[in-house]
């Protein structure tokens, strides 16, 4: 943890809720079907929230920002340049900052990846989830193996060097072999960056039910816990090194925005959906896009606040997430930023959770170990209040 | 303790007590008790008799006036016995003293029954119209016909739709002797007929007999402890007279005290001066320990002792042991402290010091029976504000060893290896259960089921059968009564008692987490049963121990033979899950949720083990 660095800027975090369609496994909040027109209007109301934005949530520097869905690569390169340029021209939005944007490989080509470059987008982080079609099948993408190989060199030859793919393991089907071909075939494209996501279903989304109904089978918890390993394992080798429990990238590649999230930095958050962390408060915009679509300015209608966190709240919330870092915790820097000494104040803890060989110290650092990682939430549940 | 509670803050009394003079001629005086199965409505009745003479007001009266627990009320039972006196105005123009002692309604606390038959000449017998006859309904009357109580036999609920008062009248005199044109109807909800039973107190009940001007002998029927008074005696006076003042001796101990307070309950506690032959009463003499008033103990006078003691009660000895563990181990002496304030009051309770690889330092802890444990455990928890944790309940076992000695085991942590064994004796109880005609097979399926030993079968009607078995009493212990309950559709009543010791073939099966024994789960079983109960018992460990850091492999063993094994994977998978900006607030919800739960968790090692998985080894059957 960089001493002082979350505090003293600002991440930004756009929320684009349209998909062409739904994946089968997906509960994030997207909305389909929609035209041209209506993805105009959101961006004109979206544009419209964030030259809002109160004075007071405009000081700090901006040095990252991150278009998250739903698929962003539904808005037109022009579209992803007024908003870039309306956060230009709306906060302090650092010459080098960070922006990311997330897209679906069966929605661009070369020419949109180009575009999106000219926008200002300097990091794209692609859906590839697997490398087999009959998985991406099962997950009821849109695109094939073929499409995403595709969608890959071209992102790389529209000049995004700052490469990102997303993978996706436990899909039902899926095979340690089948994952390590997968494995085998994204290292092949050189990614600077990566992240494998265990396959999580929420109990109401199509894949859920089907695998209620016997259709489809749930991949043991083992064999889960094999992919996962083999993959760090893996990748480990081929320069991509984990540095988040589901993030792995080559040195000097981490994501700077989501691990703003992981040091307790503040974000604020744009569109219907979109979540915001500003001192002690944590608020979203309600997941409705009529209702967002009806405000104004930076009224949003049923913006909610999630959390009013107290100084040890927000002390518990910055240790719960670093341990997902792969560094840990510094504890002097801890220390310096909440005034806690996290050896004395959780002394028993830590060291019941060290013994047991769940936690290790090492050189002021404190983390969760390989086997750890497995049980991580039983740690945490040591620093809840 | 709100049982004490209630009386401290009534003492002194709002309620004067009334009656002219105070040496009663025994003729004026009626004890009576009344007796039940459970829910038949002995409370009811007893709420009416206190409001129908008047005791207490219309303003005053709550239901189950006389039982003073939350627990009691919760539960609809009655737990401690209860004197109270009525003062009563016969249709023959004369005030009588009417002292009724409540009874406890459960068969854990059937020798509180025989206690407070003990201080009575005549007992009500509550019967429900509906109903008829139960189990307990005979056990009871067995009880009070040893004791030569004059019984009234009464009917009850008779205003409800489906009640058959000829019917059961005809049961009554059939079965236990008690002549139809004496039997009264009433309903002790509306009111109706209590008079009634009120003048056949009077006519019938014998008046006590007893020797006004000899040497003082008064009974201790029950004794609980009063913060402010010390240890209160409940007292049936027998002969003589006791004076405010007195010095008076336990002829058990030889202990002598000065008597600080008398009085009497109708139905708060109301001071007199003196108690004479034939009367029931309190007294408190700045006794400190409630044992120095041993319940069935005989109280006389220091300076003009009496010959003789009266007969006393039989000790109770606990029938089940389990032990109790608090869940934070420093809440040790805590737990010290609250078991000696409830043993005050509970002179039943058992209790010693034990300690556990697994579960650190706690008590083993001896019950009447289930529903003494339940309710003591129910009582430390929210009383005394501690969480605890109860290992499955066992009986006492006879082993007998090699050497030719004998030893009583309750905790199987000391049952002795097999070689130093000779035989096994384990508890048998003679069970009486009352059903309709069409659930006999039922019945019969389920004692064979729990090792009964069938005795024999009455017809008390044509519809109405009284099944006798022998059962070993561990078998029964848990889910015995329920079972009987949902088989015959709740047409089932049971009654039991202790028939003594007969030789099984018992082995003790532990369970290994991760190949090291968990003391606090070992059990006694009988062989026949090992296996499917060690496979049970196992698999239900599976489900209920969550996945921990390593695997972790559950084995259950007689000696060094392992029976069963089931393991537990490593890993939770939702650790895995991403967690970003928008993540966070539900992720911080969930740790929050596993905190919770882990409170009810007993880390064992590295393992972490449910609270319910220490009782888990009893209802193994139930799935």
């Amino acid at each position: 943890m960089k001493a002082g660095w979350p505090q003293h800027s600002l991440g930004i975090y756009v929320h684009i809720p349209f998909c062409r369609k739904k994946c089968s496994y997906c509960d994030f909040y997207s909305v389909t079907g929609l035209g041209h027109a209506e993805l105009e209007a959101y961006t004109n109301r979206l544009c419209n929230e964030i030259a809002a934005c109160p004075a007071a949530y405009r000081t700090k520097p901006v040095d990252s920002v991150f278009f998250g869905g739903g698929t962003p690569s539904l808005l037109t390169p022009t579209q992803i340049n007024r908003m870039i340029q309306t956060l230009a021209s709306s906060f302090h939005l650092q010459q080098d900052a960070e922006i990311t944007m997330e897209a679906n490989p069966a929605t661009v080509d070369l020419n949109s990846l180009v575009g999106y470059r000219q926008a200002g987008i300097n990091r794209i982080s692609l859906g590839v989830q697997s490398l087999q079609d009959s998985e991406l099948q099962t997950l009821g993408r849109l695109h094939s193996a073929n499409t995403a190989a595709e969608a890959i060199t071209a992102a790389r030859a529209a000049g995004f060097d700052n490469l990102s793919l997303d993978l996706i393991y436990g899909i039902p089907g899926q095979t340690k072999h089948s994952w390590m071909e997968t494995l085998t075939a994204v290292a092949g494209y050189l990614p600077r960056h990566i992240s494998i996501y265990l396959l999580q279903l929420d109990d109401e989304v199509p894949m859920a039910q089907a695998i209620a109904r016997g259709e489809l089978a749930q991949t043991e918890e083992e064999e889960c816990e094999a992919m996962y390993f083999t993959a760090l394992d893996y990748m480990g080798h081929r320069g991509l090194k984990q540095y988040e429990i589901s993030n792995l990238a080559e040195p000097g590649y981490s994501c700077r925005h989501n691990l703003r999230y992981w040091h307790f930095g503040e974000y604020l958050g744009f569109g219907a959906a979109a979540v915001s962390r500003l001192g002690n408060r944590r608020w979203m915009n309600r997941p409705d896009l009529d209702e967002y679509m009806s405000g104004d300015c930076g009224n949003v209608p049923g913006q909610l606040l999630l959390e009013k966190m107290d100084p040890r709240e927000q002390a518990v919330e910055a240790v719960i997430m670093a341990l997902r870092l792969h560094e840990g915790v510094n504890l002097a820097d801890y220390k310096r930023r909440f005034g806690i000494d996290l050896m004395q104040m959780y002394k028993s803890e830590i060291e019941m959770f060290i013994s047991q060989g769940k936690l290790e110290l090492e050189h002021g650092w404190l983390r969760l170990t390989k086997a750890g990682i497995m049980v991580s939430n039983q740690v945490l549940c040591g620093f809840v209040a | 303790m709100h049982h004490n509670l209630d009386f401290g803050y009534n003492l002194g009394g709002i309620h004067p007590y009334d009656l002219e003079g105070s040496s009663l001629s025994l003729d004026h005086i009626r004890n009576f008790s009344i007796i039940a199965h459970i829910d038949h409505g002995k409370s009811t009745l007893a709420d009416r008799l206190l409001q129908v003479t008047g005791t207490i007001s219309d303003r005053e009266m709550k239901e189950q006036f006389l039982d003073k627990m939350d627990l009691e009320r919760e539960k609809g039972i009655t737990i401690k016995l209860q004197p109270v006196r009525l003062k009563y105005k016969a249709r023959d123009g004369k005030n009588y003293i009417l002292n009724l002692i409540d009874t406890p309604g459960h068969v854990d606390f059937s020798y509180e029954v025989s206690r407070s038959l003990a201080a009575c000449e005549g007992a009500l017998l509550v019967v429900d119209a509906s109903q008829g006859i139960e189990a307990q309904t005979l056990a009871n009357v067995y009880l009070a016909m040893d004791q030569d109580l004059e019984i009234i036999g009464i009917i009850n609920k008779i205003d409800l739709p489906g009640a058959e008062p000829e019917k059961v009248k005809t049961e009554m005199e059939d079965v236990l002797g008690i002549a139809s044109e004496e039997i009264i109807s009433i309903s002790a909800k509306t009111g109706w007929g209590v008079e009634d039973v009120l003048e056949a107190i009077v006519e019938r009940v014998p008046c006590p007999q007893g020797e006004e001007h000899g040497p003082l002998q008064a009974l201790i029927f029950d004794s609980y402890f009063d913060p402010y008074q010390g240890a209160i005696s409940y007292i049936r006076v027998v002969s003589g007279q006791i004076r405010r003042g007195d010095m008076i001796k336990m002829m058990s101990s030889g202990k002598v005290y000065e008597v600080s307070a008398l009085g009497v309950i109708s139905p708060y506690m109301t001071e007199v001066e003196t108690l004479g032959a034939g009367e029931v009463g309190y007294l408190a003499a700045g006794i400190k320990n409630v044992s120095d008033t041993r319940v069935g103990d005989t109280i006389t006078l220091a300076n003009n002792p009496a010959a003789r003691p009266l007969p006393g009660y039989q000790v109770v000895k606990p029938m089940v042991y389990c032990g109790l563990y608090p869940l934070e181990n420093n809440d040790f002496e805590r737990l010290r402290d609250a078991l000696d304030k409830l043993k005050l009051n509970d002179s039943s309770l058992f209790y010693e010091p034990e300690s556990s690889d697994a579960l650190g330092f706690g008590f083993r802890c001896g019950f009447l029976g289930l529903l003494h444990l339940e309710i003591v455990r129910e009582r430390l928890e929210r009383e005394y504000d501690l969480s605890l944790l109860a290992t499955a309940p066992s009986v006492v076992y006879k082993v007998m060893l090699t050497d030719g000695s004998e030893e009583d085991i309750q905790n199987p942590k000391l049952w002795p290896p097999a070689q130093r064994m000779e035989g096994v004796k384990e508890p048998y109880v003679k069970a009486g259960m009352m059903v309709p005609n069409e659930y006999v097979g039922t019945v019969m399926e389920l004692c064979r089921e729990k090792r009964g030993q069938y005795v024999n079968m009455e017809y008390l009607t044509s519809q109405r059968v009284m099944i006798t078995y022998k059962l070993p009493l561990g078998e029964i212990l848990y889910d015995f009564f329920d079972a009987l309950k949902s088989r015959t559709r709740g047409y089932a009543s049971l009654d039991y008692e202790i028939s003594g010791y007969e030789m099984s073939d018992l082995v003790k099966m532990d369970i290994m987490l991760n190949g090291e024994i968990i003391d606090a789960l070992s059990f006694i079983t009988h062989r026949d049963n090992a296996y499917y109960r060690a496979r049970a018992l196992t698999q239900k460990l599976r489900r209920i121990i969550p996945r921990q850091m390593y695997e972790v492999v559950i084995q259950a063993a007689i000696g060094a033979k392992v029976i069963a094994r089931e393991s537990v994977k490593a890993m939770r998978k939702d650790v895995l899950a991403k967690c970003y900006g928008g993540d966070i607030t539900r992720k911080k919800k969930l740790l929050e949720k596993q905190k919770e739960g882990k409170k009810r968790m007993k880390q064992i090692g590295h393992i972490e083990v449910p609270k319910d998985a220490f009782m888990s080894v009893l209802n193994i059957e139930k799935e």
